[in-house]
């Protein structure tokens, strides 16, 4: 047997000797390129990296060809039936082919070691035990890669929707399980700590591996054997372009259909940890203070968020809400409050304020909380921008009703009532209406409108409304587009209150004016403006400032806020803006100067606010997005 | 010919199925799962949001690939191609007929794309949010997708000659484009998949002409090459080739040519070896004496050290501190020994002071004379090493989450192992002032794409350090290496988001992401109170792009109050957001001598990263401290 491997040996050297001799010199070509990247690389630690590298990259393009030179070509042009015409047994024609393939592959590992470990050493501290370790690990991974390509090789046709099924396999175990990848068997041997780990061999992953290539061995003999080789020979037929399509098609559904599934390990829900927490079980609520000085406000706060929960949850027929997490910060402006985001799979909303401060906002805070917990328990779809004003409104009116509007949100809404004519327009185009004033103003903006409604045609109404807008289990994909285009906002409000909309902005318009505006002669007064300058070349200043009708507060702050936005517009986030502050009695009545911050071809967002006692939060005199013109 | 091209067609509709389905899949699902009225075009055809597009481009190079090895391999393989021939046609038309359809059926996936898209991203009802879809835009990204898809065809074409070999090459060159974005930033563009990265001027797509030009220009040789290897005279070669192997003479001929191909590989692989002074220039050259190519080793209970020669006396105060410096570290983060580890010391790099990865260190001693900061520096590294170890390795696995608690436990650490009063002072006021100046929160820091975004990437070094302490502060003195252990352990979840990941860190650590945060804030605020004075007095940095002049491109930053003495301006530059630190570079400034409170930058234009590009300025207060940064803007190229 020895001399007739030997002769089939000799046949297939002699038969692909020039391409593998072509491949190896290139293969030269190729570890100067890594040496000189790891010489040069900024971030390298070992040159040894080159030979990693090689083995992780190069080795397995190799494997693939070679599995396709020695054996899909000899099995897809039938050559194989000359050899098996020959006095040989099938299983020595097997095994020389396996042991030439895992020769190569092997000897071009033990090459690259040897190469680049000589290139090492001449700087490093390289051991023999160090270079051993990495060697094992190298060959062990190229024994399996070789069985793995040998395998895959026998299976012909099959090859293409194996490679598809593989991906989508470990795309499914890297999204869908705790299984790493990377610390598993032939994986773990080429991880990051291949060319780093000196002292220990992964006895675990190296047995793994081995397991794994017998596996693939025995399976690659048994195609080939079985039934004389009939099995091999059939499957390399040569799949046809439709049949690749169909794979690829039924590849991208499975990914698709993966991707909606979205079976992604699910996480523990979020939860406040600590001794200093107060919990309301039953409205699925917690706050966080840090110290026990701070536990009477908290437990207020809680009382109240849940009571409010409670009742907005019942009126409007939902289920249980969301749970809130509201956590003290007491580095925030006391008008401030941050929601941070959680991940998908973490129910619930977390929410910073400084709850403790005197000038706290608290009914503003309600409101808020509760539109938050409206939108995660609608799925996002109250913040859809035709449905946000009745979100906002109703959180607003909901922590309001009973009473009048606290002072800091009705001179909120007075700072807009004063530029802008109470009308539906400035409700449903939601976006454009918080961008030019502010978020807290437009918030008092929608209690304002949700209020008037209230006062006009009831509770109730307004009630079977919200209900209607904000649905706990709205529709789904094109379901919610056809019905959000079938019936507006403004039919469903006409329908549940049975007051059309010229009625309904006449009633709000007769409510402020009936009301006054509370504190509206503490307001300043004043006209914003930017404008873009040009310095030396194509240096750009921004001039801002605020000619003031009527003076603000006495150590008013005026603010330019701006952000750098792209070239799709979209809602701002106050995370994304900065913010200049300068006394208003200081500023320059020319304008200030922001300098180079913005250059030719920017998009830029700017607004001017100017801090006031009445309204806690700054009113918002001007707002726009620019372009910085100049050449391009 | 147009038979032909129709017939080629026809052969390729599977593929052009596949390419439909592979790009345009999404509108099977999207309607159903989403709902389009909230979403924006960008949304949708995230190739036109500005940014890189890596994976769109793969998908792009994937498709072209299949496209074009389905081509002319078979019908070699199968011996078709003879039919062909055998056809009153020339063999350039049957090439041309080939690729023609080839190239419609990667249009055409592409063109359905911008259509499916468009559909999908003009239901958008938002007022800010929708109405985005802009035919010219469209019709932009249409064209430069085509061109790439062209170049991609072109050189899968020529890449099948060798059939799967044809892939390392490839894979080579593709190793070689990334090492060279790393220490040449301005060659970024060789990379095909940068044509498709967005950059706007305004509302408007900038098209990245000269790259485009050359890449088209290089797909057009290859595609000539391809032609002159499977219709041309290489195919006549090859087969000459393998008649020649067929005589002793041949194939001797065939050998000694391939070994002595080996033989000048590996020559100039010798040759490249040697050390090069002009790589990795250090950043104050007055301070570096050439490091010998001769180094030592030593070993001590520790470690294993190497270093040059040249800097012995220099090496061996480091070393007789070495162990314990490590026991130090250890007993700080309550971990055992654990493995020897090597130290290497003929680190010289302008982008780093050390480097470390599991069990190795490497440590800049030539470009460092000061003993403390070596003794720092190697303090540093070594708390790295722990933080492997402890965490399993998982903290470099979740580096976008960790990097800044992984440099600024660092940090903590080393000013602990080796006190300094003077340079943590300073990096607590640049960390102070970027909370101050610039509003960086928690939710910056967290996650270190936001926070190479927009911000200078060492402030992950200063603010890191502050929120290391809030955490020993919030969680006690264990609360380091209990959170690098509770990172490591074996059922810890996987796919978290950042803050995700940290609550759950935490969480396992016995404490609470919301008490550290929380405590952190109040840190902060409690160093601006303290630092008031010296953070007001921190230069306000803008500027910008001036002009060019004998080809530098001119950048001038202009300051609020004029400059200190010792105050060492300096302006980096970089692609994008995305773009690694090893690919933004930095240019030193200088007073305009009529304005101190003008610097002025001069930078080669053919070291512009791109026609659209980022900038940030600083100022380094002291030497050897972090220095003060603006932000991240954005300039165009004049």
């Amino acid at each position: 047997m020895p001399r007739r491997v030997g002769a089939l040996a000799l046949k297939e050297l002699t038969h692909h000797g020039l391409v593998l001799l072509a491949v190896g010199a290139f293969l030269a070509f190729v570890w100067a390129m890594l040496l000189l990247g790891a010489a040069i690389g900024p971030r390298t630690i070992t040159v040894l990296e080159a030979h990693a590298d090689f083995v992780r990259i190069f080795l397995p393009l190799l494997g693939l060809a070679l599995g396709r030179r020695l054996v899909v070509r000899e099995y897809h042009g039938r050559t194989q039936r000359f050899l098996e015409a020959l006095p040989v047994h099938r299983l020595e024609i097997l095994v020389t082919k396996y042991g030439i393939g895992l020769a190569l592959l092997g000897g071009v590992t033990f090459a690259s070691l040897a190469v680049v470990g000589a290139v090492a050493a001449l700087k490093e501290p390289v051991t023999g035990r160090w270079l051993l370790v990495i060697l094992w690990r190298s060959e062990v991974f190229a024994l399996a890669l070789w069985s793995f390509f040998f395998a895959m090789g026998l299976l012909g046709r099959w090859r293409f929707p194996l490679y598809l099924g593989l991906f989508v396999l470990v795309v499914t175990l890297d999204r869908s399980t705790d299984v790493e990848l990377a610390r598993v068997g032939p994986f773990a041997l080429v991880n990051e700590t291949l060319p780093l780990e000196r002292h220990d061999l992964p006895f675990h992953d190296l047995g793994v591996t081995l397991g794994l290539a017998a596996g693939l061995t025995a399976g690659a003999a048994a195609l080939a054997l079985v039934n004389e080789g009939s099995v091999a020979e059939a499957a390399a037929k040569t799949m046809s372009r439709r049949e690749k399509a169909a794979v690829g098609v039924v590849f991208v559904a499975a990914l698709i259909a993966l991707d909606v599934a979205d079976p992604r390990r699910t996480e523990a829900p979020f939860a406040l940890e600590g001794e200093h927490v107060v919990r309301r079980p039953d409205a699925r609520l917690a706050v966080l203070h840090h110290a026990p000085r701070h536990a009477p406000a908290a437990a207020a706060l809680a009382d109240v968020l849940a009571e409010d929960r409670r009742g907005l949850r019942d009126a409007l027929g939902f289920g249980p809400l969301p749970p809130v997490h509201v956590v003290l910060r007491e580095t925030l402006e006391p008008h401030v409050f941050e929601r941070v985001a959680l991940d998908d799979a973490e129910d619930g909303v977390l929410v910073r304020a400084r709850f403790t401060d005197p000038a706290f906002d608290r009914e503003a805070f309600r409101a808020f909380v509760l539109a938050e917990a409206l939108d995660v328990a609608t799925d996002g779809r109250a913040s859809f921008e035709p449905h946000a004003w009745v979100r906002s409104g109703t959180a607003g009116w909901w922590v309001t009703r009973g009473g009048a509007l606290p002072p800091a949100m009705a001179a909120q809404a007075a700072s807009v009532a004063r530029r802008r004519t109470p009308s539906w327009d400035t409700l449903a185009r939601w976006q454009r209406t918080e961008e030019r004033f502010g978020r807290e103003a437009t918030r008092a903006w929608s209690t304002a409108a949700a209020r008037a409604a209230v006062e006009a045609v009831g509770e109730e109404r307004w009630l079977a409304f919200a209900r209607d807008v904000l649905e706990e289990d709205p529709p789904v994909g094109a379901l919610a587009v056809i019905d959000a285009r079938r019936r507006p906002v403004d039919a469903r409000f006409e329908e549940a209150t049975g007051l059309d909309v010229p009625a309904f902005e006449r009633t709000w318009r007769d409510a402020l004016r009936r009301r006054g505006i509370p504190g509206a002669y503490r307001l300043p007064r004043g006209e914003g403006f930017v404008r873009v300058e040009a310095e030396e070349g194509d240096l750009r200043v921004v001039r801002w400032g605020v000619r003031f009708a009527r003076p603000p507060d006495d150590g008013a702050l005026c603010a330019l806020v701006h952000a750098a936005v792209g070239p799709f517009d979209r809602p701002i986030d106050p995370d994304e803006t900065r913010r200049v502050e300068v006394p208003c009695a200081e500023l320059d009545p020319a304008g200030e100067r922001l300098v180079g911050r913005y250059g030719p071809g920017d998009r830029a967002f700017f607004a001017i606010e100017v801090g006031a006692d009445a309204t806690g939060a700054p009113i918002r005199l001007f707002s726009e997005r620019r372009t910085i013109g100049g050449p391009r | 010919m147009i038979a032909l091209y129709r017939k080629e067609l026809r052969a390729l509709w599977p593929l052009g199925l596949l390419a439909f389905v592979v790009l345009s899949g999404d509108v099977f699902e999207r309607p159903f799962t989403e709902r389009l009225d909230e979403k924006a075009w960008e949304d949708i055809a995230s190739y036109v949001s500005p940014g890189d597009a890596d994976t769109f481009g793969w998908m792009l190079i994937l498709l072209a690939g299949f496209v074009a090895y389905a081509a002319f391999p078979r019908e070699h393989d199968e011996r078709t191609i003879r039919f062909l021939h055998a056809l009153p046609i020339r063999p350039r038309a049957i090439f041309a007929a080939k690729v023609a359809a080839g190239l419609t059926v990667l249009f055409g996936a592409c063109a359905v794309l911008m259509g499916t898209d468009g559909l999908m991203g003009s239901m958008g009802a938002e007022t800010l949010t929708g109405g985005h879809w802009r035919a010219r835009l469209a019709f932009t990204h249409l064209a430069l997708q085509c061109a790439f898809c062209f170049v991609a065809y072109a050189h899968g074409l020529f890449a099948s000659v060798l059939r799967l070999f044809g892939l390392i090459p490839y894979a080579l060159l593709l190793v070689v484009a990334h090492v060279l974005e790393d220490v040449f930033a301005p060659a970024a563009w060789i990379d095909p998949t940068r044509l498709l990265a967005a950059r706007y001027h305004g509302a408007a797509l900038v098209v990245p002409w000269g790259p485009l030009a050359a890449h088209l220009a290089v797909a057009l040789g290859v595609l000539g090459a391809a032609y002159l290897s499977w219709m041309g005279p290489a195919d006549r070669v090859g087969r000459g080739l393998e008649r020649a192997r067929r005589t002793v003479v041949g194939k001797l001929a065939l050998g000694c040519g391939t070994v002595v191909a080996v033989l000048a590989v590996l020559v100039l692989l010798v040759v490249v070896s040697e050390p090069s002074e002009e790589v990795d220039a250090p950043e104050d050259p007055s301070v570096v004496e050439t490091p010998s190519f001769e180094t030592r080793t030593v070993r001590t209970e520790r470690w294993e050290v190497t270093y040059p020669v040249s800097h012995e006396a220099r090496a061996r105060a480091l070393i007789d501190e070495a162990d314990a410096l490590h026991e130090a570290v250890r007993r700080r983060l309550g971990a055992d020994v654990g493995p020897t580890l090597v130290a290497d010391l003929t680190e010289v790099s302008g982008d780093h002071r050390g480097i470390a990865s599991w069990t190795h260190v490497r440590v800049g001693l030539v470009t460092e004379p000061d003993l403390t900061r070596l003794r720092r520096v190697l303090a540093h590294e070594t708390v790295h090493a722990f933080q492997h170890r402890l965490s399993d390795r998982r903290q470099g696995q979740h580096e976008r989450a960790t990097r800044f608690f992984a440099e600024g436990s660092a940090e903590y650490l080393s000013y602990e192992v080796v006190p300094g009063d003077r340079a943590r002072d300073v990096g607590r006021l640049v960390a102070a002032g970027a909370w101050e100046r610039h509003g960086v929160r928690f939710e910056d820091l967290v996650d270190d794409a936001h926070l190479r975004a927009r911000y200078d990437t060492t402030l992950a070094y200063a603010l890191g350090e502050r929120w290391t302490a809030a955490l020993v502060d919030a969680c006690g003195s264990d609360a380091i290496s209990d959170a690098l252990r509770a990172m490591g352990r074996e059922d810890a979840p996987r796919g978290l988001s950042p803050r995700t990941f940290w609550e759950d860190t935490l969480r396992a650590a016995g404490c609470d992401l919301e008490r550290v945060d929380a405590a952190f804030a109040r840190l902060m605020e409690a160093e601006v109170a303290r630092r008031r004075a010296r953070i007001d007095a921190l230069p306000r940095i803008g500027g910008g792009v001036v002009g060019a002049r004998d080809g530098r491109v001119r950048i001038v930053a202009l300051l609020d109050r004029a400059p200190e003495p010792g105050w060492d301006f300096h302006v980096r530059l970089r692609r994008g957001p995305d773009a690694e630190d090893t690919e933004a570079f930095a240019v030193r400034g200088r007073a305009d001598p009529d304005d101190p409170r003008r610097i002025r930058f001069e930078v080669p234009r053919a070291l512009l990263p791109a026609a659209r590009f980022q900038l940030l300025f600083g100022v380094r207060l002291e030497a050897h401290a972090w220095p003060w940064s603006a932000t991240w803007q954005w300039a165009s190229a004049p």
